[in-house]
């Protein structure tokens, strides 16, 4: 019982410390509820920087603050994650799951909203969201098209960039047709991860968006005829490079962890991804060349924002939410921001921060590989529907990876 | 005392076959899919992508199996005929058995990948102008790479099954043998290898099921396109269209299917090959 006080009172003085502007009786019991749990966090293995952020920062940050031991469960792809609920929710699993916070967005978001595997609406109780959030912007209120409702709060921002490295490469080709060229002047040099994998997928749909007329036309409904009718010209574009690619176009990698190594080994001198600052990390640890800088396309690059949800049948709900509160306070998006560690940009609205928050998030140097925060801003585009991605990933394989190359 | 064992096996690979024909004929609940039909058998069998990934997968099975079961039986062998049968020698040919198989994958693209050390070396010697101008034998249209990654893990698993046999068989006719004139490799072609089948067999059984149905070496290892079965099903299970898991389980049930073929086809010869002997026995006794 003494412990039990103590524990509710420290997590009170705790939450002062926190300047939490009202007092809020739900988030203190959560928090009580919460100590002294284990709360075990599903997400992308495929980067040691983010790993090593979960695992160095937020463990033992969780573990301090709130009595919340963080345990980190890395999957290779969300659907895997979405899958094993799934199943759970068919086999009568309601209670006593393995997950308590994912890491998710898009189409996999879409996926789990609709087979009914997420807990919520939740992110109202979160005093982070509350305080920090536009929760009136799109990018906040709907992912990939999908509204929200509050299954899901945001964790971080990303924009697609395209990583080269200066010394082999002069001038980055930044359009795609100038990198059609580049890939045929440059055999061998450049390739992209196959889809459905999510790096790969978000390549061959700004492939899409540059030789289709641009996304515009694809945004007010979904209209699979519509795409149908624009995709060969896609096809035709991936297809000229394909025999100029890594491999000859016979095969490609099966991820951006092994594109990345390729570029690391030097067989190839472009890679790619969701994070402007990818580079900036990777060189940090000495995989990445010196030399490695960024660029975007002039017809822009895709951006999204990534969120955490929580399964149905978590076993420690109060531990997620309290963990996701964590991920999105001012201290955890602010460490987040920093290249050295993972550079994730921002979810939350800068202008809801105190002087002394912003100009700490200000503060932060992003490296000399990554791009002004104005260029990247200038040069976004939006995510298309989730069924748009299932039909372009299905025609891919069919069109492209099955397709002989031409001589 | 086996019934513990025995139900919980029976329950759990008939319950989970009998939820793999509900879901491959279509039965999603979650998904709002309730209506069960062919349609996803017919799919998936009329798909271009099932006879090349087919193909793929029984050339990997069969090419490695070949060459887990000769190497595997040449290594147990030599450990039975040139070593004292010591702790150490189980625990080498032991090794490699706790080796996973994704490390497995990693070594052969280290060592036989287009910038692995294989390529580096011919490119020192200069046989290569770059280590990429290597001959290619990871993610090759033939399947080489999976060939050698299962190779690599299987031979030792064939070796440790075959060297007990190899070695019963040594003690109790070597000498005699031996007396009697023959030569070293008389014995193992006459005596040891004849009474070392079941074991190879076995071996080489279960080393092709295991490269029928295994996943993760051909997914390390191999093409976009084409996959082997697993690696396939798997794709499908994961895509984010709810319709395309019914197909995955159409796969899963078939590579399970092919295996049952198999098993059954190795209890015939093994039946077969026990009546052999037992007549041989008979003739001798009489």
């Amino acid at each position: 019982m003494r412990l039990f006080l103590c524990s509710v009172i420290l997590s009170i003085s705790s939450l002062a410390r926190a300047e939490t502007p009202a007092p809020d009786a739900a988030w203190d019991q959560t928090l009580a509820k919460a100590k002294g749990t284990e709360v075990v966090f599903s997400s992308w293995g495929g980067s040691d920087s983010i790993n090593s952020w979960i695992d160095k920062w937020v463990a033992p940050e969780m573990a301090k603050r709130f009595g919340v031991k963080v345990k980190r469960q890395p999957y290779k792809d969300t659907v895997d994650v979405v899958n094993k609920l799934t199943s759970e929710k068919q086999a009568g699993k309601k209670a006593d799951g393995s997950i308590d916070l994912v890491w998710i967005n898009g189409e996999n978001f879409k996926l789990a909203k609709t087979a009914g595997v997420l807990h919520g609406p939740f992110t109202d109780q979160l005093p982070s969201f509350r305080q920090y959030y536009d929760a009136k912007a799109p990018d906040i209120t709907t992912d990939f098209g999908t509204p929200v409702d509050g299954f899901e709060a945001p964790y971080g921002k990303a924009q697609f960039v395209f990583v080269y490295d200066s010394a082999k490469v002069k001038e980055p080709p930044r359009s795609f047709e100038a990198l059609r060229a580049w890939a045929a002047q440059n055999p061998g040099r450049f390739t992209y991860p196959a889809p459905p994998d999510f790096t790969g997928s978000a390549f061959v749909r700004q492939v899409v968006y540059a030789t289709t007329g641009g996304y515009a036309q694809y945004l007010p409904k979904v209209d699979l005829e519509l795409m149908a009718k624009k995709l060969p010209a896609a096809w035709s574009f991936l297809n000229a490079m394909k025999p100029h690619l890594w491999m000859k176009g016979e095969t490609y990698p099966d991820g951006q962890p092994r594109l990345n190594q390729l570029y690391s080994d030097g067989e190839v001198w472009m890679t790619m991804g969701y994070s402007p600052t990818t580079a900036e990390a990777e060189m940090a640890k000495g995989t990445f060349p010196k030399s490695t800088r960024t660029f975007v396309m002039k017809e822009g690059t895709i951006a999204n924002t990534h969120f955490v949800g929580i399964p149905f049948n978590a076993k420690n709900v109060e531990g997620g939410k309290v963990l996701a509160n964590f991920l999105l306070s001012p201290d955890a998006q602010i460490s987040k921001f920093d290249p050295k560690l993972w550079g994730d940009f921002p979810a939350l609205d800068p202008t809801k921060l105190t002087d002394a928050q912003r100009q700490q998030l200000e503060s932060i140097d992003l490296g000399i590989s990554t791009l002004p925060v104005r260029e990247l801003a200038s040069h976004r585009v939006p995510e298309i529907q989730p069924e748009y991605l299932v039909q372009i990933e299905k025609e891919w394989a069919k069109q492209v990876a099955q397709k002989k190359a031409s001589h | 005392m086996l019934a513990p064992a025995f139900i919980v096996l029976v329950v759990l690979l008939w319950t989970g076959l009998g939820i793999a024909f509900v879901r491959a004929s279509g039965v999603y609940p979650a998904f709002g899919m309730v209506t069960p039909s062919g349609i996803f058998w017919r799919e998936v069998l009329g798909d271009e992508a099932f006879g090349p990934s087919l193909w793929l997968t029984l050339r990997i099975a069969g090419l490695s199996t070949l060459a887990a079961a000769g190497l595997g039986t040449a290594l147990a062998f030599l450990a039975a005929a040139w070593t004292k049968p010591t702790w150490r020698l189980r625990l080498l040919l032991q090794c490699p058995l706790y080796l996973p198989h994704l490390v497995a994958a990693n070594v052969v693209i280290l060592t036989l990948g287009q910038s692995g050390l294989f390529a580096r070396i011919l490119h020192l010697v200069g046989l290569a102008a770059e280590p990429a101008d290597a001959p290619r034998l990871v993610y090759d249209a033939f399947g080489w790479g999976s060939v050698l990654g299962f190779a690599l893990k299987e031979t030792p698993f064939v070796a440790v099954l075959v060297y007990p046999f190899a070695l019963a068989a040594l003690a109790t006719y070597g000498p005699v043998a031996r007396t009697l004139g023959a030569s070293l490799g008389g014995i193992l072609r006459r005596i040891v290898l004849p009474m070392s089948w079941p074991a190879v067999a076995t071996a080489a059984v279960i080393t092709f099921a295991y490269g029928f149905s295994s996943f993760e070496i051909p997914s390390v290892l191999g093409r976009t396109y084409p996959k082997v079965l697993s690696n396939w099903a798997y794709e499908l299970y994961t895509n984010v269209e709810a319709a395309s898991r019914p197909r995955a389980m159409v796969v899963g049930l078939l590579v399970v299917g092919g295996n049952a073929v198999l098993a059954g086809v190795y209890f015939v010869l093994a039946a077969r090959y026990d009546a052999m002997l037992t007549a041989i026995r008979a003739g001798k006794t009489t």
